[in-house]
């Protein structure tokens, strides 16, 4: 792999109950994570797992209480490597006072951008998320999608290389949302990384070539999707349901019929089920339909992490208490 | 080039600003308006033999205004530059390629400026007052004149430290404290000298040190109440030096706090 663009070394970092609390919150708990160019990562994790955070301290918003955090080889804290970078936050406020025009001008010279490259690159961007109509209006009158929308332009309107989104399709509706995935795949084209942190699972497994879960602030796992996805031995197949399914199939896994379309679904938990079941049928004289190895899903996966560490700490605390 | 698109930013914030229309109209009300009305009496008179106290009356009325504009406006702008730095809105610049120190020399940078420039108005009108009444303008007025801008400097500068730190009306509060209450202390220093409370003497005159006084760059030592030659001396050097250096220190511990601060918590 070439050199990776974000490279994060043992991140820690706290947060204050309050202004005068001595009583800290681990946010980020050691995390260290490198993200290589070209790449489109997904950070994954439940409500408070440091996803924010950990962009928050990519683009020096907030700063760590150890550890380091690099782009493109400078400290994340310089600001210079910024402009071959974008970032939609979650909390995205933007100065209300100006109109969307505006904040996208000073968003592209400011990153050293002249005007015709902003031009151009701002009809691009309204091919693509069809912002045009709402340049002219004071962000103070926009909704919600119309600000995630202009959020979006702005992270994108230099060109950058690196793109961090922070739940980007919130408040999008289902136009707006289908014209971000063909944008995002379109940047995925032109060889650009992107770090998607959202909820919506399906459409990072859809997008993501990598996948990075936290929970409290430290990484559980990571992988590529599809490796993460893969085959985890069970199988389904699928065959005509004759009139009296044969009882031997019972057994072997769970067994769903659909009367309108006459076919019937055996999932199995291993290959040897699968073998014995396939064997069954013929022995019936059952055309088989169709026959797969089950893939998971990343929510499958992503409720099995987090309910796995759920079981772990309870029986810690069930040893702790004996 | 950045720093003219982060101006603009500023500018139109300010413009989108209550304060900033407060502190227009303040000066108009304060500084222009009697003034303007006053200079043609002025001008005829300046020749008639109760042209001095005229003159004195006009002078006063000016250093009273570079007062209120000390009190008033210093705070104001203040509280703009510091709030600035931090409102939620101003991590939609701070995500791109500005520095958090180009994001704190640009916002005390253009509302200094604005302040400077009412302050440059005042100097100019002293400079057309003693014109019209024949004034020698020596070196040690010039030197009075540039000392006054600390009078509303600090006051800016104090009030923007602690605006860009704490909220708004935290700021307000420790701005009356230094700059109303503690100054009186020196008053209960004398008084406690004499009934032999050495303690409450000791730590009235401690707080008299270390809070920063802008009263020497204003009313009786301001060049307005003092017209006629004079020869240049120690003193005003003295003040000059300290209000560079309580400027200097209040920007750089601003800078060098900001630099490192993390900005609002979007769970807050």
């Amino acid at each position: 792999m070439s050199e990776p663009i974000i490279v994060a070394r043992e991140l820690v970092k706290y947060y204050r109950e309050h202004a005068l609390s001595r009583q800290k919150k681990l946010a980020l708990d050691n995390l260290s994570l490198e993200i290589g160019p070209g790449e489109i990562v997904a950070l994954l994790g439940p409500n408070g797992a440091g996803k924010t955070t950990f962009l928050r301290i990519l683009f020096g918003l907030i700063f760590p209480a150890s550890g380091e955090v690099k782009v493109f080889g400078q400290p994340s804290e310089d600001s210079s490597w910024r402009k071959r970078a974008g970032y939609v936050s979650e909390f995205y406020t933007p100065p209300k006072f100006l109109r969307g025009l505006e904040l996208l001008e000073i968003s592209a010279r400011v990153n050293g951008k002249s005007r015709k490259e902003f031009l151009d690159r701002l009809e691009w961007l309204d091919q693509a998320l069809g912002v045009k109509p709402m340049l002219m209006m004071r962000i103070s009158d926009y909704s919600r999608g119309m600000l995630q929308l202009i959020a979006i332009t702005q992270a994108l309107i230099h060109d950058p290389d690196l793109v961090a989104l922070d739940e980007p399709t919130a408040n999008l509706d289902a136009v707006s949302r289908k014209r971000l995935k063909l944008l995002l795949a379109e940047l995925r084209k032109k060889g650009k990384s992107i770090l998607l942190s959202s909820h919506i699972l399906s459409e990072v497994e859809e997008l993501c070539d990598r996948v990075i879960f936290l929970e409290k602030g430290k990484l559980i796992q990571q992988g590529k999707t599809k490796d993460l996805l893969s085959f985890e031995g069970g199988y389904l197949v699928a065959f005509k349901t004759p009139n009296i399914i044969p009882e031997e199939l019972v057994p072997l896994g769970t067994i769903a019929s659909d009367p309108e379309l006459g076919t019937t679904l055996l999932e199995t938990k291993s290959e040897a089920e699968k073998d014995l079941a396939v064997k069954i049928l013929a022995q019936n004289g059952i055309s088989i339909d169709s026959l797969e190895p089950k893939q998971k899903t990343l929510e499958d996966l992503f409720l099995s992490l987090v309910e796995e560490k759920k079981l772990e700490k309870y029986f810690l605390e069930l040893v702790k208490d004996q | 080039m950045k720093q003219k698109y982060l101006y603009q930013y500023f500018f139109k914030s300010a413009l989108h600003s209550f304060l900033f229309w407060l502190f227009a109209f303040v000066v108009v009300v304060e500084f222009i308006a009697p003034f303007l009305l006053n200079l043609d009496q002025l001008l005829d008179l300046s020749q008639k033999s109760d042209a001095v106290m005229i003159e004195r009356n006009i002078l006063e009325n000016l250093n009273l205004s570079l007062y209120v504009l000390g009190f008033f406006l210093g705070p104001a702008l203040g509280i703009l530059a510091g709030r600035m730095l931090i409102k939620k809105e101003s991590e939609a610049l701070l995500a791109l390629n500005i520095s958090r120190g180009e994001f704190f020399v640009g916002s005390f940078l253009f509302h200094g400026c604005l302040l400077a420039s009412i302050w440059l108005v005042f100097v100019l009108f002293y400079l057309l007052v003693a014109y019209i009444f024949k004034q020698p303008i020596n070196a040690e007025m010039i030197l009075k004149l540039i000392l006054s801008i600390f009078g509303i400097l600090l006051p800016f500068l104090w009030i923007g430290f602690f605006s860009a730190n704490t909220k708004p009306i935290a700021a307000i509060l420790l701005y009356l404290i230094i700059f109303l209450i503690i100054p009186n202390f020196g008053s209960v220093e004398l008084s406690s000298a004499a009934s032999s409370q050495k303690a409450v003497s000791f730590f009235a005159r401690l707080a008299s040190i270390i809070v920063p006084q802008t009263q020497p760059f204003q009313l009786a030592a301001s060049p307005f109440s003092r017209l006629g030659p004079a020869t240049m001396n120690l003193t005003n050097w003295k003040w000059l030096a300290y209000g560079i250096l309580w400027s200097a220190f209040l920007l750089l511990s601003g800078f060098l706090i900001f630099r490192k601060k993390d900005l609002t918590d979007p769970h807050s």
